[in-house]
């Protein structure tokens, strides 16, 4: 005789302790195991895109720290990028090199983060700790510059906001440091934990089960579904927008795009540990490269943009982020739409849980890094 | 492959399908809507074209019609294109791409969402950002929340963008 279950459905989320902002998932389970999941977003719709409508292209640029809390700085970069492609608008060197400092300080910061919290919901503290304490040093270098921790408004068109401090004092640095330097010291000492913290959790016997051949995502899935940056990077396909479509001074810079072919959560992980590390050779080379001089164009603060369409491209920690800016000649944007990479990311989670375990739900979500208030918006 | 030399080998392709570069984009063409879903399909499995994968679907309103615009990028290639349906006010439809792209489908819920577009044959066509009985869709220029009370002041500019103050 063959004991038939039957099928129930439970609600995960949208306040759920280790779910990642407010998502809810409708998860039908048979026992254990999950038959079927439908993904329920707009508990954090905040009309951003409308509100773009009603501000002027200064005005707007705090409002875009907003689309994703973890990585503020290339939320700017994108609405900045869009905005100077339609009034043409070119940023000075300086304002260019600082910008893609702070881009990958910003990308290690959110890498660690994921890191971080991934291994703290596979069960893991320690980690945990270590990437928050060297996190915390990018943060205390963005607070010297732009005064902001979490949401930086630091990006102004043609340029940046401020330009770097010239001397910094932390806790971590020896006495009074110029920026450079502390910034040369933080990246060196950061390979070495990072090091560690892989050493930590790569070989860990639960870690690996939790993770190798979990949530494996079929390369033609993934592109057929939209995904992009570590989550299509995981299956193969070597694409990242900094290399394929090169803005601002990616071109003259040299660093690699890691790629993985098995796609499950542990090539994800893995992923993200190597751009931790081509970040820091790309902050090696910003930083002997940083040209002096001015760090902004000098500009009024309402700019009226001649009419048209653009579509600006860049590449943050999730992947493939872009802005699609109308305008109608005014100050203000006539529309203007927000690709975000989670929102696409977060479309195969139906197909990755189905067949897994309840307890697997969140680390397979987790490996997708998606940030909710992006996706959203 | 530029705007201009996919241009023609979708006019060589389709002959009789009237398709033209947009001014205004520097990499769209605005295709006929009822079209749309052959010039697409062609997009993507044409080895010289390959547009395999679909970057966004977004609209904008233009009061007296919807611009609904498809950006498509070929990982082989390397290059963009996005094609352009414009949907007169009164026939706010145009075909799904859902069953070209699996990513189309969230898109063109968000586009159905925010500007109700409907897209014909869309498996599961319900919005995905606001609450699922809310009036309306909210980035149409003629757009007003229920609870809109306009700031005192005609011209204010305020009570123009529809950004105003609302009440509770």
């Amino acid at each position: 005789m063959t004991l038939k279950t039957e099928e129930f459905y439970i609600n995960m989320g949208p306040q759920h302790p280790s779910m990642h902002g407010v998502l809810r998932l409708l998860v039908k389970l048979d026992g254990e195991y999950i038959v079927d999941c439908e993904p329920v977003i707009g508990y954090l719709h905040r009309s951003i895109e409308k509100m773009a409508e009603g501000k002027h292209f200064g005005q707007f640029i705090p409002v875009t720290d907003r689309l994703d809390y973890v990585t503020s700085m290339s939320a700017n970069y994108v609405f900045v990028l869009a905005v100077e492609r339609l009034a043409d608008i070119v940023p000075t060197p300086r304002g260019d090199y600082i910008r893609v400092l702070m881009v990958e300080l910003n990308r290690i910061a959110s890498h660690l983060l994921w890191f971080g919290t991934n291994t703290l919901e596979l069960g893991a503290t320690t980690p945990f700790l270590y990437a928050f304490q060297e996190r915390e040093k990018i943060l205390d270098m963005f607070e010297a510059t732009c005064g902001q921790r979490l949401t930086y408004n630091y990006l102004r068109l043609g340029g940046v906001a401020y330009d770097l401090p010239k001397t910094v004092s932390f806790a971590w640095t020896d006495g009074v440091m110029p920026f450079e330097k502390a910034c040369e010291k933080f990246l060196n000492e950061m390979i070495p934990v990072l090091d560690m913290c892989e050493e930590l959790v790569s070989e860990n016997a639960i870690f690996l089960k939790r993770t190798r051949g979990v949530g494996v995502l079929p390369r033609d899935l993934a592109v057929d579904a939209g995904c992009s940056g570590p989550v299509i990077r995981a299956c193969g396909v070597k694409y990242d927008v900094r290399k394929a479509v090169p803005y601002s001074i990616y071109s003259e810079l040299d660093f690699d795009i890691p790629t993985r072919e098995n796609g499950d959560s542990w090539d994800r992980y893995k992923i993200r540990m190597d751009e931790i590390r081509e970040s820091t050779k790309i902050c090696h080379q910003v930083l002997a490269k940083m040209p002096k001089g001015a760090f902004k164009q000098v500009l009024p603060n309402r700019i009226w943009v001649p009419p048209g369409e653009v579509y600006s491209r860049i590449e943050n920690s999730r992947g493939d982020m872009g802005t699609y800016l109308v305008a109608d000649g005014s100050e203000k944007s006539y529309r203007c739409k927000f690709r975000t990479p989670s929102f696409s990311n977060l479309c195969v989670m139906p197909y990755l849980l189905k067949g897994a375990l309840v307890a697997d739900l969140i680390a397979i979500g987790a490996s997708l890094d998606f940030v909710l208030p992006e996706i959203d918006r | 492959m530029t705007r201009s030399e996919i241009l023609k080998a979708l006019g060589d392709k389709f002959p009789g399908v009237e398709i033209k570069e947009d001014d205004t984009n520097p990499e769209a063409l605005i295709v006929p809507a009822d079209n749309l879903v052959e010039l697409a399909s062609h997009l993507k499995d044409d080895p010289a074209l390959s547009f395999k994968y679909n970057m966004v679907i977004t609209a904008a309103d233009w009061v007296e019609h919807v611009d609904v615009i498809y950006y498509f990028m070929s990982y082989e290639h390397g290059h963009t294109v996005a094609l352009k349906v414009q949907l007169p006010n009164e026939r706010m439809k145009v075909h799904t791409l859902a069953g070209v792209w699996r990513s189309a489908n969230w898109f063109e819920r968000e586009v159905y969402d925010l500007f109700g577009v409907i897209f014909e044959g869309h498996p599961d066509l319900r919005r995905i950002m606001m609450p699922a009985d809310w009036d309306g869709h909210p980035l149409r220029k003629g757009y007003q929340h229920p609870n809109f009370v306009p700031l005192p002041g005609k011209d204010n500019p305020a009570s123009k963008t529809g950004m105003g103050h609302h009440t509770i």
